[in-house]
């Protein structure tokens, strides 16, 4: 991956073609040199402790433990923690949920690929 | 030749005719056939869910199969009103298979686990032996049971077999 | 048995999720295959479990199908089955990969087909909770490739509904460049028809 960023980014989705897609969008667009994957919400959590990263992208529905409550978990251990969620829902009590509980952003699939990498890029680059 | 009486989703036939069948389509659902071959009584029900919702009565003829716990009661007291001796009712049973998967491997679509296991409860606490069965893995199956020979046939489209349990 | 809706309200659901389709579902799966799409959504009827098997058509009894079905639940209760012929989705996925598809890439094509049932699921119960304000969760895709017999059965068995009719909506989406053409049956229990049609 050749790269000058520095950032890791865990890709949390419970469809392996979902990251595959996210992966492909942010090594095409320079944005991070490391790339960590879980498919659950527990997974997700564990991820984070282990690997540290500087950016998440988390999808909302998934098994074992959804992204709000993986969300939640991860804010609660790293208040500073950059979560942007990556989804299909577009229910307003559940996008409120997420930004009231952290989440820095949040991405709409079908989504267009430069506007990701947009939304990614800023949260980056945001504190 | 044999008349076969196919038994849809939820419903529940008997029969006391050793030259007739009884024959369901399954895939998570079950086919639970229970039989006295001395009396020649067999009934089969097409059960979807385990359980029936407390309260609630039978609401037709069309679905009495539908709940394990209620088809089953209503297998037995029928049967033996045809003339069958609980003593030596028998059951086999088909189906239950997991249609849907989540590739995580969660077991999420698991309703057809449910319903053998539920089944397997009923049966034993009712002392109902369970002769045989096909049951569980991800295909539908056509099944075939014969009152004159005792013989359920289980049949896959998809991974093409037939099989007499 | 008793056939709890009407044809006055059926023909509104019909007409309902017409509109919602129109407004979320083909936008995101033209925003996926990258072509436009037409649909066509054939009939809202209530039938009776007995009766099932006659919505069966002869294609569907013929070819093996990959699927994948969606519960809804919340204030909607609904499940949704989208299907394709296995061949067909080789296609699709190959299409979504941008690659043929190989033995080693199998189940990352499975995954972009459930996905596609995923997003397409939650493209309608967005327009329904945005249009109606319902709140609606929805599971995770369960994927399986089966005749349509076998996939219909584990659909109504799953969905769990309280009386013996059920009310079934069938919706085909076709990409106009690609051909490549996609079923999507909704059932809902009767007992929910008038709270789309309110």
């Amino acid at each position: 991956m050749s790269t000058t960023s520095t950032v890791k980014v865990l890709i949390v989705d419970d469809a392996s073609f979902m990251r595959v897609v996210l992966k492909d969008i942010l090594v095409s667009h320079g944005l991070v040199s490391q790339i960590y994957e879980a498919g659950d919400g527990i997974a997700a959590v564990e991820a984070y402790k282990q690997f540290k990263p500087d950016i998440v992208t988390m999808d909302v529905n998934m098994p074992k433990a959804d992204g709000i409550q993986a969300l939640k978990a991860i804010m609660q251990f790293n208040p500073r923690a950059k979560i942007i969620m990556v989804t299909s829902v577009e229910q307003k009590h559940i996008v409120q949920d997420a930004i009231k509980s952290g989440a820095r952003d949040y991405v709409i699939k079908p989504f267009d690929r430069s506007n990701v990498a947009m939304v990614m890029s800023k949260v980056i680059r945001s504190k | 030749m044999n008349n076969v009486i196919e038994i849809k989703m939820g419903g529940l036939e008997i029969i006391d005719d050793e030259t007739k069948e009884l024959k369901t389509f399954v895939g998570s659902c079950v086919a639970i056939c229970l039989f006295d071959l001395v009396s020649k009584v067999a009934g089969m029900a097409h059960i979807m869910l385990p359980k029936k919702s407390d309260g609630t009565k039978f609401t037709g003829k069309n679905d009495i199969g539908k709940y394990a716990d209620e088809a089953l009661s209503y297998m037995v007291n029928d049967m033996i009103q045809k003339g069958a001796d609980p003593k030596r009712i028998k059951a086999k049973m088909a189906g239950g298979a997991t249609i849907f998967a989540h590739e995580s491997e969660t077991s999420i679509f698991n309703v057809g686990s449910r319903n053998i296991a539920f089944l397997k409860q009923i049966l034993k606490e009712n002392n109902i032996p369970l002769v045989s069965e096909d049951t569980g893995e991800n295909f539908g199956r056509w099944v075939r049971f014969n009152l004159h020979s005792g013989k359920m046939t289980v049949t896959s489209n998809l991974k093409k077999f037939e099989k007499t349990i | 048995m008793e056939i709890l809706s009407t044809s006055n309200d059926l023909q509104k659901l019909n007409s309902v999720l017409d509109s919602f389709i129109v407004q979320k579902t083909i936008p995101s799966l033209r925003s996926i295959l990258e072509e436009p799409i037409t649909h066509h959504l054939r009939n809202t009827q209530e039938i009776p479990l007995i009766n099932l098997d006659l919505i069966i058509s002869n294609l569907e009894e013929m070819n093996i199908m990959s699927a994948v079905y969606i519960k809804c639940v919340g204030d909607i209760h609904m499940g949704v089955l989208l299907y394709l012929p296995e061949e067909e989705s080789k296609t699709l996925a190959a299409k979504l990969l941008g690659k043929p598809i190989s033995s080693e890439l199998a189940g990352i094509a499975t995954s972009s087909i459930s996905e596609i049932g995923n997003i397409l699921t939650a493209s309608l119960i967005n327009a329904i909770s945005i249009d109606m304000g319902y709140k609606i969760c929805s599971s995770v895709p369960g994927y399986a490739v089966e005749f349509f017999r076998t996939l219909l059965e584990a659909v109504v068995s799953d969905f769990g509904n309280e009386f013996d009719t059920l009310v079934v909506s069938n919706v085909e989406l076709h990409g106009v460049n690609s051909g490549i053409g996609i079923h999507i049956l909704l059932i809902q229990d009767p007992s929910e028809v008038k709270k789309l049609v309110i």
